[in-house]
């Protein structure tokens, strides 16, 4: 069984901003619910998705947190704990903005083959609307109908592991389908808002392993024009990209190729190869030295990783009458003629 | 009774792994650090097996192997006390912490440990291949951060070893080394702000 034996499952219909009580409950555990959490669990790809850690308070003896402290209680109970999930739904009410549609939110708890833990996951399903055709007598019949989609691209996941210790049920894995076509502030309603996590790879640290892996990247890949043209070309789509978060598997996927990738994944270990990141642009911007001046003749001058006023990097300013001056100097390498057609 | 021989061989399986993910650990820090000035020295160590059994032996570790958050350890050690909030802040925000604690003596008229303690989650991507491999890895390692005073007055007390409580006199002493060592700290910082305000 791919999610673990199931143990308990609970199920609730939550709208946005919801102030009454959910309907729901603990739901019969049976072989096909269990066969169908199996099925989402293994398509999900959930056991390895990104990782974060839960805000918990440190001052606090139990560090306590929401989430944390009812996954526990829902995990390691002997009855069912329906007063526990519903906190859970408000919360997910709570966190809800009146643009989106009621969602159903499923908890199930499994066993885990962590010795002593429990496994519990946690689901929202988006309501959507669906045609439900039904011919009768050679009547056909159509009816538009509300229900939970559970293939949804606005799904979005949790799971949460670990033993009923101190030191347990502290991290969880996330997924949130609508966050890889959009911007950072939707993944945060489920991150930052309702599971109150931080990823566990910190802006800073990401950035500047994506910087340091870059440098490496391109001199690594110095002579091959080709390479060097990719990475500068993700050098400068990445200091444009706004909102987004990145690993350095998806910016290899979306911006390298051939050499070029295989030099930026090369020194990368692959355990950090897929935590995902925020991009911290004014810190990046200062690993990188990325800089891109214009000529009052035209000539245009870009120099990433080059140190400008280091004699070593053949690029100097000064300023001379009020105005600055650039010089630049270096062997030739590679000399293109751009013609149209 | 805990099984010694047990608890012995089952950490020595997992102390090379302890000891990788210890040094992925020191050079996050030293990372983590760059730029901030002042820094003495980061270090982080494994616990050796004989003093894992001899704690993980207590009645209290029911799970010691998922229990105890010491079996790595770091510790960076400033000049400066003012250096202590810097570093803390560089720290939780590079790490996330999940317990945060400032020792110091209870009243205002005591003298004796200093030191702010962390406990920060271990990171899926800091995890050495083979982690999973092993049953009940440890989630979280520990941390201290102190001045160089402060360390001076806390690290000879694990060598002193004392048997019971120490006498009247012997207790004096010490209250009057960690008071020497609280106002030679302080006074340090004094002259630093000093100096750097001139």
């Amino acid at each position: 069984m791919a999610s673990g034996q199931l143990i308990t499952a609970y199920a609730y219909e939550v709208a946005p901003r919801q102030a009454s009580s959910f309907s729901g409950g603990a739901i019969p555990i049976s072989a096909p619910l269990q066969a169908a959490l199996d099925r989402t669990f293994e398509r999900s790809k959930i056991g390895s998705a990104p990782a974060v850690s839960f805000m918990v308070d440190t001052g606090s003896p139990t560090r306590a947190h929401p989430i944390r402290d009812a996954a526990l209680a829902v995990s390691f109970a002997t009855s069912p704990q329906e007063s526990v999930v519903e906190q859970l739904a408000q919360r997910l009410a709570d966190s809800m903005d009146n643009r989106s549609k009621p969602s159903l939110l499923m908890v199930s708890v499994h066993q885990s083959a962590q010795s002593h833990a429990r496994r519990m996951l946690l689901w929202t399903f988006p309501q959507q609307e669906v045609f439900n055709l039904t011919v009768r007598g050679g009547h056909p019949q159509l009816e538009l109908l509300e229900a939970f989609n559970r293939e949804s691209s606005l799904r979005k996941a949790a799971l949460v592991e670990g033993p009923n210790e101190q030191t347990g049920m502290l991290t969880a894995r996330v997924l949130d389908f609508q966050s890889t076509a959009t911007e950072r502030a939707v993944a945060d309603l489920w991150i930052v808002k309702f599971l109150h996590a931080r990823l566990q790879m910190s802006d800073l640290e990401g950035t500047q392993l994506l910087a340091r892996t870059l440098r490496q990247a391109h001199t690594k890949t110095r002579g091959d024009v080709d390479a060097q043209d990719q990475i500068n070309a993700a050098i400068t789509g990445l200091r444009v990209a706004s909102g987004q978060r990145w690993s350095i598997d998806s910016v290899a996927a979306t911006y390298l190729s051939g050499d070029a990738e295989r030099a930026f994944l090369a020194n990368v270990r692959p355990e950090e190869r897929a935590a995902v990141f925020g991009l911290d642009h004014d810190r990046f911007d200062q690993l990188i030295q990325y800089t891109r001046f214009t000529l009052a003749n035209g000539v245009i001058v870009s120099a990433p990783f080059v140190e400008i006023g280091n004699e070593e990097g053949g690029v100097t300013i000064t300023e001379i009458d009020g105005k600055r001056i650039l010089q630049a100097e270096g062997e030739i390498q590679e000399e293109q003629v751009r013609t149209r057609g | 009774m805990a099984d010694i021989t047990g608890l012995s061989e089952a950490f020595e399986a997992r102390r090379p792994l302890l000891q990788v993910l210890a040094q992925t650990l020191e050079d996050k820090t030293r990372e983590a650090l760059q730029g901030v000035p002042h820094i003495d020295r980061i270090s982080f160590r494994t616990k050796d097996t004989a003093s894992f059994v001899k704690k993980a032996s207590k009645a209290k570790y029911t799970d010691p192997f998922a229990q105890l958050e010491d079996q790595i350890a770091g510790r960076v050690i400033t000049f400066f006390r003012d250096d202590i909030p810097v570093v803390r802040d560089r720290l939780t925000q590079w790490f996330g912490d999940v317990e945060h604690e400032t020792k110091e003596p209870a009243g205002p008229e005591e003298f004796g440990y200093e030191s702010d303690h962390f406990v920060f989650v271990i990171a899926e991507h800091w995890k050495p291949a083979g982690w999973e491999s092993l049953q009940d890895m440890p989630g979280t390692f520990e941390f201290q951060l102190r001045t160089l005073f402060m360390h001076a007055w806390a690290e000879p007390q694990h060598d002193l070893g004392y048997k019971g409580s120490p006498d009247r006199d012997t207790k004096k002493e010490l209250a009057w080394i960690a008071a020497s060592a609280w106002g030679a700290d302080r006074t340090l910082n004094d002259i630093a702000r000093r100096l750097a305000d001139s």
